[in-house]
C-alpha cells in the first residue's frame, strides 16, 4: 500500500525533493523501539514503526493511547526515554525540534496572533533563511490551500475552515520532510470536516510529502489513509493497510476500536487444510472458520470477529447461532438489526429491499450466520483483558 | 433612589481631595488655604525653578524606571519558570512573591533598616533601589504571569518545529504574545515606586531623597503651597500614566482574572 509520489505541482515542492526518493527501500522515517516514560507511568511502550516516502500514515486510538506523546517525541518536543527516532536512517532523538525538517499542524493551530496570513506562512521560511523568492512561494502555497488574497488578513478575522488551510499552508511552505498533524480536524464541523478531509488528501498527494496524521476518529483514519497504526495503551497494536485494519484485525481491540464488530469467543476443537473448528462459548455450536496465519494448538482460546454487515439473517436452522431481534434501525440502505443470543448482543447489517416487506419486529426468531471469507480468527492472549477500553 | 443619589455623592466625593489640591496649588498667598485668595502659577514656577526639588525629582524618577526594569524582567524570568517550565513548588514561589502585598509596610521598614545597614547601603541609592524593587515585584509578576498563562505554549512549539532557534522564538513569538502584561508591569511598578512613601521614609537620608517623602517631610515643617504645586504635578504625571496604560492596552486587563 506504498503511495508513489506524486509529481508535484510546479514551484511548491523543489526537485531536489524528488531525486531523493530513488532509496525507496530506506524509510524517511523509522520508530525504533521508542518507549517514553512520564514519572513513571509509560505512555509510549516499545513501538516500531517504518514509514515510506509519500505516504499518509494515521496513529489512530483513544484518548490516552499514547498517539500525541509519539508525535511531540517525532516533532522534537519530547525525548524517549527509551529507543531512536531515525530519519533516513539518522538518528534524531536528540536533535532539538527547529533541527527536524519536520512540520506540525497542532491541533489548536497556534497561529501566530500578532502576524497577518502573509507572515504566518512565510515565518519558517524566514526562520530558516530562505527567502529567495519567499513572496512567490508563501503565494503558491496559499493558493495551494485555497486561500489566494488572503495575505493581508488577520488570523482572528478568518473562519476556522480558512485557519486550518493557513496552519496547513504555514507548515508546509518549508517543504519538511515529513507533516505531522494532531487531530487538526476535531474542532470543525461535521461537514467542514469531510470536506477538509478530500482537501487533505489531495494536497498530500499533490505535494507528495510524507503524512503523519493523529486521530481518534477510526473513519477518518480509514478515509484517508495509505496506513493505519492502531495504538492503545502506550503500544501498536496493528500497523497496516486501512483495508487489512478493518477487514483483517489483529486483535480484539482493533476489532472493537475501528468500526463495529461482533467478536464470538470459543476453543480450537480441530484444525486442518488450513481451518479451524472452534466451539463457541455459550452456544451449542461449532464452526469451521479459515485459520489465516495462525497455527493454534488445540483447546486455545480465539475469538472470531464478523462485521454487522457481513451477517447474514435467516428465519430456519441452517445457520449456527440462533437469536431473537431487540430493535431495528433503518438507514436507507440499511437495516441494522440488534440481536440478542446465547452468545451475547449481537449487530447485523442487512440491505434493505425495496418491496420486500417490514423489517423483522421485535422477538422475532431468526438464526444468524455469515460469510465464511468474512471472519477474522483473533488469537486469545490470556491476561489481556479488553476491559480497560470498553469502559 | 436614594442609593443612586448616594453612588453619585461618592463619587463626586473621590475625587474631592485631588481637585482640592490641584486648586490650592494655583493660590497667590504665601501659605496653604482652600478656597483659595487669588490666582496665580508662582508655586510652580517655584517648584520648577528650585534645584533642590528637581533633584529629588530626578531621584524618584530614576529609581523608579530603575525599579520597574529590575522588577519587571525578574518577574518575567520568574514567571516564566512557574508557568513554562511548571518548577515544583512553583505556587509557593507565587505567594512568596506575592507577600509584600500583604506584609505591614511599617513592618517591612524597620527590617530593612537592619538589613541595609549590614550591607552599608543605609540612605543609599541603591539601598533604594533594593526595596522598591521588593515592593514593586507583586505588581510586576501578576501582569506578567497572567500574559505568559493567556499566551499559549504551542506558539512557541510551533515556531520551533517552523525551523525557529530559541531566540527568534523569544523574540519573535513570545515577546509580542507578553507585551501587554511587560508594558502593564512596567507603568504599573513605575507609578507604585514614584508615589512610594511608607517604607522609604524609613530609609532616606541626607544623601538621598525622594519626591514623595519630601513632600511629606515639608508637609510637617511648613505649609508652603509648593507643596500643592508639587502635588498636582505628581498628579499630572500619575493620570497621564493611567492615561496612557487605557490607550496602550486598556484598563480592562487589569479587571480580567487570569
Amino acid at each position: 500500500m506504498i503511495q508513489t509520489p506524486h509529481i508535484p505541482i510546479a514551484s511548491i515542492v523543489e526537485t531536489q525533493n524528488l531525486a531523493r526518493d530513488n532509496t525507496p527501500a530506506e524509510p524517511i522515517l523509522s520508530i525504533d523501539h521508542v518507549t517514553k516514560r512520564f514519572d513513571g507511568a509509560t505512555a509510549v511502550s516499545s513501538v516500531c514503526i517504518d514509514i515510506m516516502q509519500g505516504e499518509f500514515v494515521t496513529l489512530l486510538g483513544p484518548s490516552g493511547c499514547g498517539k500525541s506523546t509519539l508525535l511531540r517525541m517525532i516533532a522534537g518536543f519530547e525525548t524517549p526515554t527509551h529507543g531512536r527516532i531515525l530519519m533516513r536512517g539518522e538518528d534524531m532523538s536528540h536533535r532539538p525540534a527547529y533541527d527536524r525538517e519536520i512540520g506540525l499542524v497542532f491541533q489548536n493551530l497556534a497561529l501566530f496572533p500578532h502576524m497577518n496570513v502573509f507572515d504566518n506562512v512565510a515565518f519558517g521560511l524566514r526562520a530558516r533563511g530562505r527567502t529567495d523568492g519567499l513572496k512567490a512561494k508563501v503565494q503558491d502555497m496559499l493558493a495551494l490551500v485555497g486561500l489566494d488574497g488572503f495575505d493581508d488578513r488577520r488570523t482572528g478575522q478568518i473562519s476556522g475552515g480558512q485557519r486550518q488551510r493557513v496552519a496547513l499552508a504555514r507548515s508546509l511552505v518549508t517543504q519538511p520532510d515529513v507533516l505531522l498533524l494532531d487531530e487538526p480536524l476535531s474542532a470543525l464541523d461535521l461537514k467542514l470536516r469531510r470536506q477538509l478531509q478530500t482537501e487533505l488528501k489531495r494536497i498530500q498527494q499533490e505535494t507528495g510529502i510524507t503524512f503523519v496524521f493523529v486521530t481518534h476518529d477510526q473513519e477518518e483514519a480509514l478515509s484517508m489513509s495509505d496506513r493505519i497504526a492502531v495504538m492503545n495503551a502506550g503500544r501498536v497494536e496493528q500497523f497496516g493497510s486501512a483495508v487489512d485494519t478493518y477487514h483483517r484485525p489483529a486483535t480484539e481491540f482493533v476489532a472493537r476500536f475501528v468500526g463495529e464488530t461482533n467478536l464470538l469467543r470459543g476453543q480450537v476443537q480441530a484444525a486442518s487444510g488450513g481451518r479451524v473448528t472452534l466451539k463457541l462459548d455459550n452456544v451449542n455450536a461449532t464452526v469451521t472458520v479459515p485459520a489465516g496465519d495462525s497455527s493454534l494448538g488445540l483447546g486455545t482460546d480465539v475469538a472470531i470477529s464478523i462485521r454487522p454487515e457481513h451477517m447474514t439473517l435467516g428465519t430456519g436452522t441452517d445457520q449456527p447461532i440462533a437469536a431473537t431481534v431487540l430493535s431495528h434501525s433503518f438507514s436507507g440502505a440499511t437495516i441494522t438489526y440488534a440481536l440478542d443470543s446465547a452468545a451475547g448482543r449481537l449487530l447485523a447489517q442487512v440491505p434493505f429491499q425495496p418491496g420486500g416487506g417490514h423489517p423483522l419486529p421485535a422477538k422475532a426468531s431468526v438464526s444468524v450466520g455469515w460469510a465464511d471469507t468474512a471472519v477474522t480468527l483473533i488469537p486469545g492472549k490470556p491476561g489481556h483483558s479488553q476491559s480497560d477500553m470498553e469502559n | 433612589m436614594i442609593a443612586r443619589y448616594i453612588g453619585i455623592a461618592v463619587l463626586l466625593f473621590l475625587p474631592m481631595p485631588i481637585i482640592i489640591v490641584v486648586l490650592s496649588s494655583f493660590t497667590s498667598a504665601g501659605y496653604l488655604s482652600f478656597p483659595i485668595k487669588g490666582l496665580s502659577l508662582r508655586w510652580y514656577a517655584e517648584f520648577l525653578g528650585s534645584a533642590d526639588w528637581l533633584r529629588v525629582l530626578g531621584t524618584s524618577a530614576l529609581l523608579a524606571l530603575i525599579g520597574a526594569v529590575v522588577s519587571t524582567g525578574a518577574c518575567f524570568a520568574a514567571a516564566w519558570a512557574v508557568v513554562r517550565h511548571k518548577i515544583r513548588f512553583g505556587a509557593t514561589y507565587e505567594t512568596i512573591l506575592l507577600a509584600p502585598l500583604i506584609f505591614p509596610h511599617a513592618a517591612i521598614g524597620v527590617i530593612m533598616i537592619v538589613t541595609l545597614s549590614s550591607l552599608g547601603w543605609l540612605g543609599t541609592f541603591s539601598g533604594l533601589v533594593l526595596v522598591h524593587c521588593i515592593l514593586t515585584i507583586p505588581y510586576a509578576y501578576r501582569p506578567v504571569a497572567a500574559a505568559l498563562r493567556k499566551s499559549d505554549a504551542a506558539l512557541e512549539e510551533a515556531a520551533a518545529s517552523l525551523g525557529a532557534r530559541p531566540w527568534r522564538t523569544f523574540w519573535m513569538v513570545t515577546l509580542p504574545a507578553v507585551r501587554p502584561g511587560l508594558v502593564t508591569s512596567l507603568l504599573f511598578t513605575f507609578i507604585i515606586s514614584f508615589d512610594e512613601v511608607t517604607v522609604t521614609l524609613f530609609l532616606v537620608g541626607p544623601f538621598v531623597m525622594t519626591l514623595p517623602v519630601q513632600v511629606f517631610s515639608e508637609v510637617l515643617e511648613s505649609a508652603s503651597p509648593i507643596i500643592a504645586a508639587v502635588s498636582a504635578a505628581l498628579v499630572l504625571f500619575t493620570s497621564a500614566m493611567v492615561f496612557i496604560l487605557d490607550r496602550v492596552i486598556g484598563i480592562q486587563f487589569f479587571v480580567e482574572r487570569d
